[in-house]
């Protein structure tokens, strides 16, 4: 298994993952964050935890929306969060279950 | 660059010339011992196939004009040469007849000639018009034959001018009323009104009010009594005149009919073939003043009602990549949809036009039934169109090859008889030379350009500063002129940067411009300073034939020590914005114009200080002077428009700087124009300027710094990280798309606080096609991200790359 990125903290839950990305995610990290996201989501329920999420952009979103035919996966955003802004923007949350805390 | 050959010519002039399809000769004078010009020898010439007599370039060059066209020695056109030597003043000769016995054989055609000296001796550049030329004269012919025709059918056209009140006649229509001839053919309404056989008044009254109120045609046979008392039967034919919507006059033909009603069919075709001569007549003479494209559909639109009254007319042009046709539509448009599928309709796709210039025949399509027989895929966009009967006709240039079509539609089912094709073949044939001529215009203008890009092209990979330039010709068209700019980054990172302007226009203006400024370019590195570098300049200038008082502003930008210094020889001063928005000229170190000898030496460069964020404008005398005003005024007017825009992302700023500078002070701008705006990078309270390699790694870095300079600002957590993932999506399309993650290539990013709104622009040096299937369906969710998060996105092209600017309106800047 890859090194975790350190964006990426991660508590195993049965067969539910549950992976927190903490900082900013762009397309200078979308790619190791997919190939550690994938493997550990391999045959499990994958939550992707945006709460702490500071900034998500477009690579970010192609990155999630690779990672839903992988994996059996569920988002958490925070409500007025700019990933959860982003996600209803294109969409996404519309065809990837997502949970929003309120705040 | 600027390297000197014997033909005078710039290599990448000689390389740019070689793709004009006229014929360019570069010909030196050949003094007899006297000193007295008596010759012109070829030194070179473009690989334009005009030769009258079809000989090669190699079988010309280095011969003697003299010897190459025998009929010339001795002539009117060396002599006209002469006097461009001479004189300076060019030489225009619109038609040049010339037939002569050329190796045996007889060559003639018409030529259009222009000579500009050149060197010791001329530049000339000549077309060949004789197709033109030729029908022109079979026109003015045919005219001449249309009056010996009506005189022997006894047929007669008028004109009313309803406004006037008056009625032009024709010679023949004069003596068929039997007037005494007039010189001028004009009679008062009433007079003539008289002579119309009193039973016959009410029904000429009511046809002309048809005429008026239909817009139609309208033809009555009545009787005329001639002034010796005779009655005439006549067939009178009424054309109402159109202008602007309204009927202002009627025009048509009168004939005697007396002894000629049995040939009553014979007549209607023979009068319908006058009108639509006449017809042509006038729509080849305003062809010939079109300036546009759609100025020629225009007037084709509006010859129809004596041209074939066809309802739609569609001119289709190759673009230059002759893959696609250019549509240009007369008279009612298609909707929005189809025209949007039609408007550049690809070759390879089975459509009539694309028969049509494929094939080179025209195409006639009856009715809607043999439109979507011949074509069923498109039934559909047929049947949305409501065209019924389709003529598509090719449009060849002078030398045979195709170039588009002209289609003619109408809105009801006709019969394209052989007189209409005949009509319809005419129209095209007057046409095609128009389209072609303005084919030529665009061409010289976009190989003008072509060289002024390829000499004015800035390649900076500095991170210390942004820099932007634009040159724009002056209006009077083709003529590239001796305005220039130039940016080089030094070996220890400073910037030097320059505007410069030579006197005169044309080729050999920027044959010296471009060695002026390859000379200020390596001068530059190794100079300790600007005044240096503009003393090694002048030595050289003073041995540049043409560079006598050219202008120059030069400075050099050091980013590390925050300084700037510049000095000007015979140029107008730069101007400085500095982060506070403070703008003041730079005023020191100002000198007379290079290579003119002066008894002095020029002052040491001044010096101004550069805090990061500062903006240098250099220009030429074409921005700020206006002619009936004094110059202050133009300095008085840049400064306050930087004044007001200074922290603009420098686009903005160029843009705002030409429309209040140029487009609202003059309608026609006389002189060129070179603009170069450098802005160092650096952050302010008002302004953020970064430059980052096209490296995904810089994009984080670079957001962090903003986004602290953006929590200074008045906007909500929500609003500062939407506008940073807006910003930071134009970043990653430029690092992927415009720079192809070259790491060599850089990236700007310039964001604006001002009064009421933030304006950020991210630009690159990516070079791609604007348009539908352009730069971002790549990345579709990256650009609906910038449209969702900020107040007004704008993604434009030019050939210094990909400009997106963004703008955060309701900001409130806090002073």
């Amino acid at each position: 298994m890859n090194d975790v990125p350190d964006e990426i903290t991660v508590q195993h839950d049965g067969s539910t993952v549950l992976a927190c990305l903490t900082g900013e995610i762009d397309h200078s990290n979308t790619p190791a964050i997919l190939e550690y996201l994938r493997e550990i989501g391999q045959n499990r329920t994958l939550i992707v935890d945006l709460t702490q999420t500071k900034y998500l952009d477009s690579a970010g979103l192609a990155m999630l929306a690779h990672l839903r035919h992988a994996t059996d996966l569920r988002l958490r955003v925070a409500q007025d969060s700019i990933a959860g802004r982003v996600l209803s923007i294109s969409g996404l949350d519309q065809i990837i279950p997502t949970d929003t805390d309120r705040a | 660059m600027g390297v000197r050959m014997d033909d005078g010519l710039d290599d990448r002039f000689r390389l740019a010339l070689d793709s004009i399809l006229d014929l360019v000769v570069v010909e030196r004078a050949v003094r007899d011992p006297s000193g007295r010009i008596v010759d012109f020898e070829i030194v070179w010439m473009n690989n334009a196939p005009v030769d009258v007599a079809g000989r090669s370039r190699e079988a010309m060059i280095g011969r003697r004009i003299s010897e190459l066209y025998p009929v010339l020695a001795g002539g009117e056109l060396i002599a006209g040469y002469r006097d461009v030597v001479e004189s300076g003043e060019p030489l225009v000769v619109p038609v040049m007849p010339y037939s002569d016995v050329i190796d045996g054989r007889e060559v003639s055609g018409f030529y259009a000639v222009q000579a500009t000296r050149f060197e010791d001796g001329v530049l000339v550049a000549s077309r060949d018009i004789t197709a033109w030329e030729t029908s022109r004269i079979d026109l003015e012919v045919a005219l001449r034959e249309l009056e010996a025709a009506q005189r022997l059918a006894r047929l007669g056209t008028w004109r009313v001018d309803l406004t006037a009140g008056k009625v032009e006649l024709s010679a023949e229509l004069q003596r068929m009323f039997g007037l005494p001839a007039l010189a001028s053919g004009v009679v008062e309404t009433t007079a003539l009104g008289a002579m119309i056989h009193a039973e016959d008044r009410a029904a000429v009254g009511r046809a002309n009010g048809r005429a008026i109120n239909t817009r139609r045609s309208v033809v009555l046979d009545h009787r005329i009594v001639r002034g010796d008392g005779e009655v005439v039967d006549v067939r009178t034919y009424t054309e109402p005149v159109v202008s602007e919507g309204n009927v202002v006059g009627l025009w048509g033909t009168m004939q005697d009919i007396s002894e000629a009603i049995a040939s009553r069919d014979a007549l209607d075709i023979e009068h319908l073939r006058r009108l639509a001569a006449e017809a042509l007549a006038g729509l080849a003479s305003s062809l010939s003043s079109a300036t546009s494209r759609q100025d020629i559909v225009d007037a084709v639109f509006a010859s129809a009602p004596h041209l074939g009254n066809y309802d739609r007319v569609v001119l289709a042009l190759f673009e230059s990549d002759r893959q696609t046709l250019l549509q240009f539509y007369g008279g009612a448009r298609p909707s929005g949809e189809i025209a949007a599928r039609h408007l550049v309709s690809p070759l390879d796709a089975d459509t009539p036009l694309a028969r049509v210039v494929q094939d080179e025949v025209p195409l006639f399509l009856a009715d809607r039934d043999a439109q979507t027989a011949s074509f069923p895929s498109l039934r559909a966009d047929m049947n949305a169109a409501g065209m019924e009967s389709v003529a598509i006709l090719p449009l060849h240039r002078a030398a045979r090859t195709i170039f588009g079509a002209l289609t003619l539609a109408w809105e009801t089912p006709r019969d394209v008889d052989p007189m209409t094709r005949a009509t319809l073949h005419d129209i095209a044939a007057v046409v095609a030379p128009a389209a072609e001529r303005l084919e030529l215009r665009d061409l010289e203008r976009s190989v003008a350009q072509a060289l002024q890009m390829g000499l004015l092209a800035l390649d900076l990979r500095s991170t210390s500063a942004v820099v932007r330039a634009r040159y724009r010709p002056s209006d009077s068209g083709l003529e590239i002129g001796g305005d220039w700019y130039d940016a080089v980054e030094l070996s220890d990172g400073r910037l030097a940067v320059a505007v410069g302007d030579v006197v005169g226009s044309g080729l050999p203006a920027a044959t010296t411009m471009g060695q002026l400024r390859a000379a200020l370019g390596i001068t530059a590195m190794q100079s300790k300073d600007a005044a240096e570098a503009i003393n090694i300049l002048n030595d050289y200038a003073s041995r540049v034939p043409g560079a006598q008082c050219a202008t120059v502003s030069f400075a050099i930008v050091d980013t590390e020590h925050r300084a700037i210094s510049y000095a000007s020889a015979g140029h107008p001063p730069p101007l400085l914005a500095t982060p506070d928005g403070t703008v003041t000229y730079l005023e020191g170190a100002r000198s007379w114009p290079l290579a003119i000898d002066v008894p002095r030496d020029r002052p040491a460069a001044a010096n101004a200080e550069l805090p990061p964020g500062s903006l240098v404008l250099l220009y030429t005398d074409g921005l700020i002077e206006r002619r009936a005003e004094p110059i202050d005024n133009g300095f008085a007017r840049l400064k306050r428009v930087v004044g007001e825009h200074w922290n603009m992302p420098l686009r903005r700023l160029k843009q705002a700087i030409f429309a209040e500078l140029v487009d609202a002070t003059t309608s026609l701008a006389t002189d060129d124009i070179a603009l170069l705006a450098v802005r160092t990078a650096g952050i302010s309270p008002f302004l953020f300027v970064e430059i980052l390699h096209a490296d995904p790694a810089e994009a984080a870095p670079c957001r962090h710094r903003l986004r602290s300079w953006l929590e200074n600002m008045d906007m909500s957590d929500e609003q500062r990280d939407g506008f940073l993932v807006a910003i930071g999506e134009a970043v990653a399309n430029a690092i992927d798309h415009g720079s192809k993650r070259d790491r060599s290539q850089i990236i700007k990013v310039e964001v604006a606080a001002r009064r009421d709104d933030l304006v950020a622009s991210v630009s690159d040096s990516g070079r791609w096609q604007p348009g539908i299937d352009g730069y971002f369906t790549g990345r579709g969710r990256g650009h609906l991200l910038m449209q969702a998060l900020t107040d007004d996105v704008e993604i434009d092209t030019d050939h210094q790359g990909t400009i997106v600017t963004l703008r955060h309106a309701n900001h409130k800047r806090s002073v």
